[in-house]
């Protein structure tokens, strides 16, 4: 059975998100754990470690990078004390009593195999953890954010991403608040796929397309890339029925063991 | 034709910039159409040809779970995309579907959102 953190609740603007954990046990063996954000708003001060200088090349602001980094450390903490194979966390609430972002850490645990997703979003979190188990994938959990329907062309944005998805990375403030520290990658231009769960558990949609560009708007999250869909999918999908807003993007040449398991399991997949 | 528009978003964003891309928004959709596009208060929404949420920005999705009660199907949420407000749509029109109701998202270059509003008018008018 894996063991999934829930730190804090959903973000309450994820009005479409809710999960019943006794069901993510029995499909997905999956244990929700809940844990009180408080606790780890608690951990944080007591980081004694220091970034070390030295660790990224990328330039900025040390202190920013320090406090971020001791989110990371804070975080790597509680998944070992409750044994957590991943974790979400309600992290907008870090903004006014951390002053800081969870976008650094969560680009550290993901690269590191320890599933993080933003927002207290748990469809990501257990779609995030079936990519890693059936694809052995890292994924990037992003905001579909502009589509060209005549190009069958969607862009997505986040600040955080995996740092072994990005063929390089610079540090940039997250994007909503202006303040902390927000991961501006770059990713390979190569095919995807874009996936998530219903929050209901029982449909998915699993979309195959290309990396096009990665891009640098002024009034998205920082990691941007434009995705062009194979021609069996459509970009319409996102317009007429949605499954939520975060889907996950990841590299991979060989989905059937996810979809063979996601079939098994009794989800209807939606084009 | 009447189309009126309610606006939805998070105080997150900058409201002048919102503003200032709503108004945009707005006068691209007004030019060479027959159209008086106006914001509105949400009692006033359908008195009107065509209704709209205008979702300006990420974080916006609980301000419609406050006026859910006071919408008719479909509901159609129109949204420009920069500050997460395409996120945003999709996680409200999910919960619309979820809630077993009709609704779409009108969103793409200023020429589809152009023609697929005139496409409904035509439709309703019909």
């Amino acid at each position: 059975m894996l063991r999934l953190g829930v730190i804090g609740h959903p973000s309450d603007w994820l009005i479409a998100s809710d999960v019943k954990y006794s069901e993510a046990k029995s499909i997905f063996s999956m244990n929700l754990i809940d844990i009180d954000i408080q606790e780890l708003i608690d951990l944080i001060p007591t980081i004694k470690e220091d970034l070390d200088p030295n660790k990224f090349s990328e330039k900025f602001d040390y202190n920013e990078l320090n406090k971020a980094y001791k989110i990371y450390l804070a975080l790597k903490k509680i998944t070992e004390d409750y044994i957590l194979d991943g974790l979400t966390v309600r992290c907008f609430d870090l903004l006014s009593t951390v002053q800081s972002t969870s976008c650094l850490a969560f680009a550290l645990l993901n690269a590191e195999g320890i599933i993080a997703t933003c927002e207290g979003d748990i469809p990501s979190l257990i779609s995030m953890m079936l990519v890693k188990k059936y694809v052995g994938s890292p994924s990037f959990q992003a905001n579909p954010s502009k589509i060209e329907i005549e190009k069958n062309e969607i862009i997505f944005a986040h600040c955080t991403i995996p740092l072994n998805m990005c063929e390089s990375f610079k540090f940039d403030t997250h994007y909503e608040s202006g303040i902390g520290v927000g991961i501006k990658g770059e990713m390979k231009h190569d095919q995807v796929y874009i996936f998530r769960i219903s929050n209901d558990l029982t449909r998915y949609v699993l979309l195959k397309g290309k990396i096009d560009e990665n891009l640098n708007l002024p009034n998205l999250c920082r990691t941007q890339i434009r995705i062009t869909l194979d021609k069996t999918n459509s970009v319409n999908y996102f317009l007429t029925k949605p499954l939520g807003n975060h889907h996950l993007i990841f590299y991979s040449n060989n989905i059937k063991d996810l979809q063979a398991f996601l079939k098994n399991s009794g989800l209807k997949e939606i084009k | 034709m009447k189309i009126n528009i309610y606006p939805i978003y998070s105080p997150l964003h900058d409201e002048s910039f919102l503003k200032e891309q709503t108004n945009d928004l707005i006068s691209y959709l007004s030019n060479e159409n027959d159209l008086e596009i106006s914001l509105c208060k949400i009692e006033n929404l359908y008195d009107a040809n065509l209704s709209l949420i205008l979702v300006e920005s990420g974080g916006s999705e609980h301000y419609f779970k406050q006026v859910q009660d006071k919408l008719k199907e479909p509901i159609y949420l129109l949204t420009f995309g920069n500050n997460n407000s395409l996120a945003a749509s999709l996680e409200i029109l999910t919960y619309i579907q979820n809630n077993n109701k009709k609704g779409e998202i009108l969103h793409g270059s200023n020429r589809y959102i152009k023609e697929r509003i005139m496409s409904l008018l035509e439709e309703n008018h019909a």
